[in-house]
């Protein structure tokens, strides 16, 4: 009997049950390839951010004199690790001598490394000039002393007479606030600020000149051994890794007995990738679960459209006398075969996606997603079956096979009880706390494994998405039920004549006609939400990275080469649409060195963003306007404001150093304003004035930094540059794309741009079966009223006045309503994620491109269905006329 | 006065069941002429709705040839000519009584009067009572004389009603195809019915018979008007 009922299911209602399982199959596919994507992000990002670290950690020795035991104690925890000695001391001073003048720098650190060290540990340093085989100096020393490789600084030392050392090169110590770091505070104590004039010695030079310092001033020198170990090793979740960092640290210093104190900054950031982590989750979360209920909706509808030819067929095994087991049995049949070829279908479709498109790992880690997907597929579906069938099979024979699904004219539940608005009410209520929170979603503590994510506030979006649903049901099936007129004034032009009865048609099918537009409307919010996102998201990357790198593509020079000497080449390259030279100085706020930037305020946004988020009154234009109002004006950060107690208009005394005689003098600035963040700008204190007061303090002109917007491929253009700039070896081009892999946040390892792009081309499908099964809800009755009308001798055009109304108003009412929804859900999601984003954004940024792509395809399918439902009939008009 | 309106020529019209080839009208000739009114007598599935059918170019003949010689071959004879009221029910179930009505004038795009049209082709059956009902709130012989009405209600020149009375009381029936036969006497057209009902019958002023798809109109009763 099981196999006849099931042969014969096929046989008579294959498209529908096609139909059910193809709606599984999306949902499978796209909870699968979610799944891959959050394992393989994770693992991504774990590789990603522990790259960025070096050394792993640095072992503080107690005492000087023997670091042999400590090594090899830490070659016994970690075998195959790398193991460098690292020598500190404090310095009175260095000095140069350049053309006649003599600069002299406050105190410093010399620092000893083995000549390995560069090798084991390649990030630590970026060579500038000259070479790595000799002592060194850091690039801000080099500036203040004026000293190119090759030169000669005197290094005065706390112990000893003065020593001349020959610089091999210029290096740039991107980690120097870790490498500096005083090993041993708490992790929540604020980072130490390096030191402001670093030479680096080697470590033999090292030992000679400070042999007698370590004896006498102990206290101001100190050994450390820094330690890389096998990132190969380490799990692929972040969290994990951080346990299992942390976990071998803990042995190290068990082996050490006391020996040293270990700062692990390889826990410390992965401590701080695990809330991008989390970060991700939500943002899959956010993203991709609405498609996956969209799917799951459409399933539901497409099995409920088979509902009253399951009311008959259990009504007639009723009357043969099947027992409630039986009827069951064969209901659960049906479920499982939509069920188990929905589920394969889309695992095997997800499948198919993670090895050529994306492509994602699915090894036997990602198994578990993969059943997980097919698990809740199939669940699903038994759910949807068994919950339509429920009533049915507890109602009696004659109900069974009499009811149908008529057009109610009671208020569902839900509307009598409002529960659209309460949706609506609670999600406001819950965002607005989010809001007084700062929009803190994922919380993860500094030094504490376990990271918390606000789930409370995923109900802001998902009751706001279901609630606008709901309300856009009460609203139109409301319009629908006293707007006839208006409603036939609006398809007069399709509908022609019979606008009149196709509009009362389509009042009296108000509620098939209220599902279709909701689900519809669902697919294009969904679509909607998740492009807006993307777009947003990767133009807040694109104005990170310009502000890291500065603009599309930067030229970097120094006091001695200024990058402002170029201009003219630069200008003249093929994609340059703007080059703007802007200088970057030193000058000292008291007794602390800050970097000083001297722009055009007038023109400096030609070249780069100049976002509102980079000033504390979130007011680019009129803060550059006050700028170039007062010529010796000076933006400060927050810190310097907070540190020397400034007030609007107070006048500050800065240091800058003089071409004139290469020393620092006291130049007046009033101070008008306060910067956060600035091209190019450390993430510390920094200060921004006019070009124009700078070049006349200082006597010199000159801007060491050409930032250029291009019109082409910044790449390209950076290499055209670099190629015109082949005989001005000392300036360095880089461009945006190199700096998306330096900037900080780890989010940058979740490749959103393919997620979304799966989740859209999901969504084309999705939109397009939505508008197809809106048909086809509809397609008995309508076979039948067509029926009547063609044998009453109306034509096509006719027929067609019925349909596209409907399909026209669905569509329209459908879109419109689901990109304003999307869109609404897009800013919410922004708010949310304002974490995500540095700085966040101004405003959303629109994919229109995309969004036309969906509302061709929202049309295309559209078009086919109603052409399909036009075709011509098959049997003989009397044929259908003796089935009505 | 011979005024053919539908002429038949040894038509034929099988279908396929299956594998097996099923003749629902084998070799049928006949002529229906203005202010003919016909009823077609047989058993169920003796081809009398096929017949119908063929008449009302709902189907063509797998065989043979049809003629309606007095309606324009360019255009489509329903609902212009030709009005009929099928066996089961035919009301499109989301408009209104009076909107079923309404349709075949919209299809022939007569904008004007339509509503009053098809009013008084309601008052006419006595149902205007039922106008602003949906199907499903009427009987289903008040909604088989709605059928009736909506085919009348283009005047045409050929009425078919297959089993008119199938739902109706005898009383009712009657009264029913009182109406039918004045209708068309008024407009001079042919009236054909399908029908089981020697009552109905009597009440046509030709009788044919129909057996196993066989076509019998030797024996017809031609009752001078």
């Amino acid at each position: 009997m099981i196999s006849n009922w099931l042969r014969g299911l096929l046989r008579a209602h294959w498209a529908m049950l096609g139909a059910a399982a193809l709606g599984v199959a999306i949902a499978v596919a796209l909870l699968t390839l979610l799944g891959l994507f959050v394992s393989h992000s994770a693992s991504t990002m774990t590789a990603r951010a522990v790259l960025a670290v070096a050394p792993d950690w640095q072992v503080q020795l107690v005492g000087t004199s023997d670091y042999a035991s400590a090594q090899s104690a830490a070659h016994e925890a970690e075998p195959g690790a790398a193991i460098e000695v690292v020598d500190y001391a404090d310095i009175k001073s260095l000095s140069a001598t350049t053309q006649g003048t003599v600069q002299t720098t406050g105190i410093g650190k010399a620092v000893g490394l083995d000549l390995s060290y560069p090798k084991s540990f390649a990030k630590q340093f970026r060579l500038l000039a000259g070479s790595l085989d000799g002592p060194l100096l850091a690039q801000q020393t080099a500036a203040n002393l004026h000293v190119a490789p090759g030169g000669q600084v005197t290094l005065e030392r706390l112990v000893g007479a003065p020593e001349l050392i020959t610089i091999a090169g210029i290096v740039e110590m991107p980690s120097a606030d870790q490498f500096f770091q005083i090993v041993g505070t708490t992790t929540q104590s604020a980072p130490t600020a390096p030191p402001d004039n670093i030479i680096l010695l080697p470590l033999e030079k090292w030992n000679t000149l400070f042999a007698d310092q370590l004896e006498s001033m102990p206290q101001t020198s100190n050994r450390q051994l820094h330690i890389g170990i096998d990132h190969g090793s380490l799990p692929g979740d972040p969290v994990a890794a951080y346990v299992e960092a942390t976990g071998r640290a803990n042995n190290l210093s068990a082996k050490l007995a006391g020996e040293g104190v270990i700062a692990n900054n390889l826990a410390a950031r992965l401590d701080g990738v695990r809330l991008d982590a989390l970060f991700a989750k939500v943002l899959f979360l956010f993203l991709g679960v609405p498609g996956a209920a969209v799917a799951i909706l459409l399933t539901m509808l497409i099995v409920q459209s088979g509902s009253d030819r399951r009311r008959r067929d259990i009504g007639l095994l009723q009357l043969r006398g099947a027992a409630t087991s039986q009827t069951v049995l064969l209901v659960g049949l049906e479920a499982l075969a939509v069920g188990i070829t929905g589920s394969l279908l889309g695992v095997v479709v997800a499948w198919i996606t993670a090895h050529t498109w994306m492509p994602l790992p699915t090894g036997a880690a990602e198994v578990i997603w993969f059943v997980l997907a097919m698990v809740g597929g199939l669940l699903a579906v038994l759910l949807i079956f068994f919950l339509s069938t429920w009533t049915m099979l507890h109602q009696t024979v004659g109900a069974n096979l009499t009811a149908v699904d008529g057009h109610s004219a009671n208020q569902p539940m839900w509307q009598r009880l409002w529960i659209d608005v309460l949706l609506l009410v609670i999600a406001g209520i819950v965002f607005w706390q989010s809001a007084a929170t700062g929009y803190q979603v994922v919380t993860a503590p500094e030094g504490v494994a376990t990271a918390t994510v606000d789930y409370k506030a995923y109900l802001a979006p998902g009751l706001m998405w279901i609630g606008l649903a709901l309300l856009l049901m009460r609203l139109w099936t409301w319009f629908m039920m006293s707007g006839r007129v208006a409603l036939s004034n609006i398809i007069m032009p399709v509908a022609g004549l019979f606008s009149g009865i196709v509009a009362a048609s389509m009042c009296r099918e108000r509620l098939r006609i209220a599902k279709g537009v909701v689900l519809v409307a669902l697919a294009f919010s969904f679509a909607t939400s998740t492009a807006i996102f993307n777009t947003t998201y990767e133009s807040q990357a694109n104005v990170d990275a310009q502000l890291s790198n500065g603009a599309d593509v930067a030229v970097t020079g120094t006091v001695l080469s200024p990058a402002s000497s170029a201009i003219e080449k630069i200008m003249s390259t093929n994609g340059v649409a703007w080059a703007e030279p802007m200088q970057h100085r030193f000058a000292y706020v008291g007794t602390d060195l800050q970097d000083i930037y001297g722009i055009n305020p007038m023109t400096i946004g030609k070249a780069t963003t100049i976002a509102n988020a980079y000033f504390t009154n979130n007011d680019a234009a009129e803060t550059l306007a006050k700028l170039q109002a007062t010529s010796n004006g000076v933006l400060v950060s927050d810190e310097t404001m907070t540190d020397f107690q400034l007030k609007p208009g107070d006048t500050l005394n800065l240091r800058l150093q003089s071409a004139k005689d290469n020393a620092y003098h006291v130049v007046p600035f009033t101070f008008i304003g306060l910067v956060r963040e600035f091209p190019t700008a450390p993430t510390d204190s920094f200060l921004i004035a006019n070009a124009s007061y700078i070049a006349k303090a200082t006597e010199n002109a000159a801007s060491e930094t050409v930032l250029v917007r291009t019109s082409a491929a910044p790449a390209n253009v950076a290499q055209d540059i670099r190629i015109a700039l082949s005989d001005q070896g000392a300036l360095k081009v880089t461009d945006i794309s190199e700096a998306t892999h330096r900037i900080g946040s780890s989010l940058v390892a979740v490749d959103l741009k393919s997620l979304t792009g799966l989740e859209l081309a999901f969504a084309l499908p999705i939109i397009a079966g939505a508008l197809g099964l809106v048909f086809a809800l509809g397609l008995e009755e309508r076979r039948r009223s067509f029926a009547i009308l063609l044998a009453l001798g109306a034509k096509a055009r006719h027929l067609g006045a019925f349909l596209w109304s409907e399909a026209i108003i669905i569509y329209v009412v459908g879109m419109v309503s689901g990109l304003a929804i999307g869109t609404s859900l897009a800013w919410v999601l922004v708010k949310m994620m304002t974490h995500v984003f540095d700085p966040p954004p101004e405003a959303l940024d629109i994919p229109w491109g995309y969004l036309g792509l969906l509302a061709v395809t929202g049309f295309a399918a559209m078009c086919l269905s109603v052409y399909l439902q036009l075709r011509k009939r098959s049997e003989p008009l009397s044929f259908a006329m003796r089935k009505l | 006065m011979i005024d053919p309106i539908v002429i038949f020529e040894n038509v034929t019209r099988k279908f396929m069941v299956g594998d097996d080839a099923v003749t629902a009208l084998e070799n049928a000739s006949c002529t229906v002429n203005a202010g003919d009114s016909i009823a077609v007598m047989g058993p169920s599935g003796s081809g009398k709705s096929t017949l119908m059918a063929l008449m009302a170019q709902l189907d063509a003949p797998s065989s043979g040839s049809i003629y309606w010689p007095k309606f324009p071959p360019a255009e489509s004879a329903r609902p212009k000519y030709i009005g009929l009221s099928f066996q089961s029910p035919s009301l499109m179930a989301a408009l209104t009584v009076v909107e079923n009505v309404e349709v075949p004038l919209l299809v022939l795009e007569q904008g004007s009067q339509v509503r009053e049209k098809a009013l008084s082709m309601l008052k006419l059956f006595e149902l205007e009572h039922l106008a602003d009902r949906l199907p499903e709130e009427i009987s289903g012989g008040q909604a088989q004389r709605i059928a009736m009405a909506r085919a009348l209600v283009t005047s045409p020149a050929l009425i078919l009603a297959d089993e008119p009375t199938g739902q109706l009381d005898q009383e009712t029936g009657q009264s029913v195809i009182h109406k039918l036969v004045e209708v068309s006497n008024t407009w001079g057209a042919a009236l054909i019915i399908a029908t089981h009902d020697p009552v109905i019958a009597a009440k046509m002023n030709t009788v044919w018979h129909m057996r196993y798809g066989a076509l019998d109109t030797s024996n017809s009763i031609r009752i001078a008007s």
